[in-house]
């Protein structure tokens, strides 16, 4: 078994036998290896059954909302887990002292959709070497390029491990610069390219929620999304739009780019491309180093008396 | 479409500078277009993104939401505020798909009717050039 998952193991489990926390959000077994599930240890039997492997995918922050209610929550926490965590103590709607934060340093979750695609057959295990991905299968192990075998989000992370935490299971890693080829790419496009790009994937919207029930920026008690006032539960390509706008500018200068919106979408919506888009231009024009991580003043909500005017033609990008 | 189709701009203006602006262009004579139906609102502040994106989609040709200069806002920082957010959210439609002249932003105050008269003429002029807005718009 991996020294780690051991590890971790043992710090849930007395954090629980101590009564610091009253419960442990990490990863359990699920349907298959591939796909371990968010898991809430409440006794020390149950934290003896957590798993920590490449497959932990899922974001967890989203899950201290609902589950710090009861009294302080610990959770194993990768930089994007960490973020979300920023951000919901940010919006004051977790309290940072009613979690403990149990950081890792990831080096990418794999994807068990692709893994299982490359592979060819059921996947195991998977372990995460450099630039490669060692998967192994009733045949054997195989092995694939990290870049083929990653979450999305995995590929553009910037953030390995989080900010802070309270305790270390490893050495973390430090965080890096995020680029966004994606917009780039796309803002190389003519107007009509890039709607006809826009309504190709939007089209596909099955207006699940999905994307904003899984988002930790998501998290104010009412959503205007919900609210048929803004948004007839109709499922046109124009209502789509709206949707997607909302959802988008909602959490423009707050997305902490997780990505767990575009993980948790069923028909593949790249809706980092939407997040991410604010985000690059936040970073353009108002100089925020790093517009995924929480501010102290957020971009949206003060102004400076020089801030430039982004509308003007000829300025920068676009 | 019907034949004579003539461009439709959905105006937000801000009720202290921009609406007494076009006000101004009226009391004054001045010719403009009428493709231009004017919204008062509070402040270029009030203005949600999404009236914008509502405007596209239930038939305007073109928006502009028009304030006050930044530094004379009513409420001292409406406009501050509108000035960032839309910086974004004029990018993001472009990113869209929407083309840039469709959407525009503009300060105007209660003195500039000839301002305000020469960008709903600038406006209507794109406009026509464009022909009819149809990304993002509702069925009919």
């Amino acid at each position: 078994m991996n020294e780690r998952q051991a590890k971790l193991r043992s710090i849930a489990g007395s954090l629980l036998a101590e009564g610091r926390v009253s419960l442990f959000i990490g990863f359990g077994p699920g349907l298959e290896p591939s796909r371990p599930v968010p898991w809430f240890a409440k006794n020390a039997d149950e934290a003896g059954k957590l798993v920590l492997d490449p497959f932990c995918g899922p974001g967890l922050a989203r899950y201290l909302l609902d589950e710090t209610a009861a009294g302080p929550a610990g959770i194993v926490a990768r930089g994007c887990d960490g973020l979300g965590l920023e951000r919901l103590v940010a919006d004051k709607r977790v309290g940072r002292d009613q979690v403990y934060v149990v950081g890792v340093a990831c080096r990418g979750a794999v994807d068990p959709d692709k893994a299982r695609r490359l592979a060819g057959r059921p996947v195991f295990g998977a372990e995460v070497n450099g630039e490669t991905v060692a998967l192994t299968t009733a045949g054997g192990r195989l092995s694939f390029p990290r870049s083929d075998c990653l979450l999305d989000r995995c590929l553009a992370c910037a953030d390995p491990s989080p900010r802070t935490a309270d305790t270390w299971l490893e050495e973390p890693l430090p965080g890096a610069q995020r680029e966004f080829e994606g917009v780039e790419a796309l803002e190389k496009l003519g107007p009509d390219d890039r709607y006809a790009f826009w309504a190709r994937h939007l089209e596909r919207c099955l207006r699940c929620h999905a994307c904003r029930n899984a988002c930790p920026a998501c998290n104010c008690v009412a959503c205007s999304l919900d609210n048929p006032e803004w948004l007839e539960r109709t499922t046109g390509l124009a209502d789509h739009f709206m949707f997607h706008f909302t959802r988008a500018y909602h959490v423009a200068g707050r997305c902490v780019a997780c990505g767990e919106c575009q993980r948790a979408c069923p028909v593949g919506i790249p809706l980092m491309l939407l997040n991410e888009k604010f985000m690059k231009d936040i970073r353009d024009l108002f100089a925020v180093p790093d517009p995924h991580r929480p501010q102290e003043a957020e971009p949206l909500g003060h102004f400076s008396p020089d801030d430039p005017e982004g509308w003007r033609e000829g300025d920068e990008t676009l | 479409m019907s034949l004579t189709w003539e461009p439709r701009i959905v105006g937000f203006a801000c009720r202290w500078c921009t609406y007494a602006g076009a006000d101004l262009a009226g009391t004054s004579r001045l010719e403009y277009p009428a493709a231009i139906r004017l919204i008062r609102v509070p402040c270029s502040g009030r203005v949600n993104p999404s009236f914008v994106l509502r405007a596209f989609q239930r038939g305007a040709d073109g928006v502009l939401v028009a304030g006050c200069h930044p530094g004379d806002c009513h409420y001292t920082s409406g406009n501050l505020f509108t000035r960032r957010r839309y910086s974004l959210v004029k990018r993001f439609l472009e990113y869209l798909g929407m083309e840039p002249e469709r959407f525009r932003v503009e300060w105007i105050s209660a003195a500039e009717g000839h301002r305000f008269a020469q960008v709903v003429r600038e406006m209507t002029a794109d406009l026509r050039r464009l022909g009819p807005n149809r990304k993002m718009r509702e069925e009919t």
